[in-house]
Parts: C-alpha cells; sequence; structure tokens
C-alpha cells in the first residue's frame, strides 16, 4: 500500500435537505443523507452524525476483526453499537462530544478469548478513522464477550 | 434520538455480514427506510465494494453536513439554491508511527444560485467569523468537531 491514497464521495441535492450520495460505481442504489425528517420512521438516509458514528464503528469493527484475523481467527459474528452525545459549546453551538462504542464479538473458545484479549490492547492503532478523530472527540470502546 | 436539555444522543449499529471476509459490516440504522447500508472494509475496487468503506463513510458526514449547514443559512432567511452538488476528496497518509491516518478531508461546494437576492445571502453565509472559519460552518455539527483532529479545507464556488 502507498503511504498517500486518496478516495472521493460527493453528493446532490434531491430535496429540501436530503442529499443523494455518489459513491461511484459502488454496489449501492441509493443512498441518502436525510436532515429534513426529524423522526427516525420517517428518514430515508442517516444524517451526518450517524454516519461519523457508523464511520468510527465499521472502521473498530473492521480493526479487530483484522488483528484476530491476522493471528489466524475468524469469528463468526459482531455486533457493534456507537452512542453518540452532543453537547452546546461555550458559544451554544451543537458539537459532537463523544461516541461510546460497544463491539460485541462472538469469541468461540478460550484459546481464540487469548487471543482477543491481546486484540483489545493493540486494535485501535489500525483504525483510521477513530485514531484520526480522537484529538477532538472522546471516543470510548467497550466490549461485551 | 434522545434530547437532555443541551445534550442529544443518537444511536447506530452494525451487524457482520458475510463470513467469509469478515470485513463487511450492515449498518443498523433502526426504523429508517434504508434497505441495503453495508460498509465494506473487503473490496478495494469501487467497482466491487457493497457499500462505503468509513473513511468514505466519514466523508459523506462531513459533506453532508456542511451542504446542510449552507442550504439551512439561506433558509433561514427562506431562500433556496436553484440546485445544489459538493464532492469530497479524502487524503490518507501514514503517520510518523506508520500508522494510516486522515490527513484531510477537502471539500468543494458547487450551489446553483440565480436570484440576486439569494446570492446576496449566500455571500453572508460564506463570511468568516472570528474564529476563522465561515459563518455556515459554525452550525456544522461534524466538521467543527472533526476539525481538531483532521484538516478540512472548504471550497465554495458561487
Amino acid at each position: 500500500m502507498p503511504d498517500e491514497y486518496k478516495s472521493e464521495v460527493g453528493i446532490k441535492l434531491e430535496e429540501e435537505m436530503i442529499f443523494k450520495c455518489d459513491l461511484g460505481q459502488i454496489k449501492m442504489n441509493n443512498l441518502f443523507i436525510d436532515e429534513q425528517n426529524k423522526k427516525s420512521i420517517d428518514k430515508i438516509g442517516p444524517n451526518p452524525t450517524k454516519l461519523l458514528a457508523l464511520s468510527v464503528l465499521g472502521c473498530l469493527a473492521a480493526s479487530f476483526a483484522f488483528c484476530l484475523r491476522k493471528k489466524n481467527f475468524s469469528v463468526s459474528d459482531i455486533e457493534g453499537k456507537a452512542v453518540i452525545t452532543s453537547k452546546r459549546n461555550e458559544k451554544g453551538f451543537w458539537r459532537l462530544k463523544k461516541i461510546d462504542i460497544k463491539l460485541d464479538p462472538k469469541i468461540d473458545n478460550p484459546r481464540m478469548r487469548k487471543i482477543a484479549d491481546q486484540c483489545q490492547k493493540i486494535f485501535e492503532q489500525f483504525c483510521i478513522i477513530s485514531e484520526s478523530l480522537r484529538e477532538g472527540i472522546e471516543i470510548n470502546t467497550n466490549f461485551d464477550y | 434520538m434522545i434530547i437532555i436539555s443541551n445534550e442529544i444522543k443518537t444511536k447506530v449499529g452494525i451487524k457482520l455480514d458475510e463470513f467469509e471476509s469478515q470485513m463487511i459490516f450492515k449498518c443498523n440504522l433502526g426504523n429508517m427506510k434504508v434497505k441495503d447500508c453495508y460498509i465494506d472494509e473487503e473490496h478495494h475496487e469501487e467497482v466491487d465494494m457493497l457499500g462505503p468503506n468509513p473513511s468514505r463513510m466519514l466523508a459523506l458526514g462531513v459533506l453532508g453536513c456542511l451542504s446542510a449547514s449552507f442550504i439551512f443559512c439561506l433558509k433561514k432567511r427562506n431562500m433556496k439554491v436553484d440546485d445544489f452538488r459538493s464532492d469530497a476528496e479524502v487524503t490518507i497518509a501514514r503517520n510518523e508511527k506508520g500508522f494510516l491516518r486522515i490527513k484531510k478531508i477537502d471539500v468543494n461546494i458547487e450551489p446553483k444560485i440565480e436570484d440576486p437576492e439569494t446570492l446576496k445571502r449566500a455571500k453572508q453565509c460564506l463570511k468568516a467569523t472570528k474564529d476563522g472559519v465561515s459563518f455556515f460552518e459554525q452550525y456544522c455539527i461534524v466538521t467543527q468537531s472533526v476539525r481538531a483532529g483532521v484538516e478540512v479545507n472548504v471550497n465554495i464556488e458561487i
């Protein structure tokens, strides 16, 4: 892998505060960013805050699975949850304060548990996203296995 | 979403979707009308990917937030854009320890505005505040929170 690489995304206004994502040739029909509808049931896509949380969550889960894979272990399942807390700053603007992550990988045997414990200590270093964001946002990771 | 006075909590979830690679996750977005949202860390060629990888997802978060904030700034005066598109380029580079990190996100926003009054307001939205960022950027929760760790450059063509 080179020392530096670039990727691109785009969006286009669909209506009011709903944007259609342009993900190039990725096999995804319609992904919308919905800042219009407030209720989850009315939304046709995540808002930017949820996209950011999904990005952190996906990156951490993949980094953990990657760490296990490097030791020749495969998880049969991983579930993850993220809770984002937004708070007003001293000037009254909303800012993301913290993201609480919970990862729940299915660990099948004691040997794998031992490796998972080792991975817990190092896997975050391999996550491009969370480690890039930590300067500005508190990110806490918790495991349940 | 739970609002407790000056604090908001939102939730998302993921689940491993594909056993073989261990690198494709299905998003859980609650009751939202989104059928297939995947985070794909397995494939490297766009044409093979089932969904964005985390860095593209982060870029979409920043891009969506800045775009909505700009339109929101116009909407505050009951004004609208005639058309709108924007794009973001994410640069990933190794840090001094050799780990890959997001180095910067370059955002390009292209609103189409014909009406002179709306154009005037758009220029107000672009005015720099004391903090050195445009007025509309102050309203973008994601970008302003990300900026402490990641360089975000915004270019608007009006």
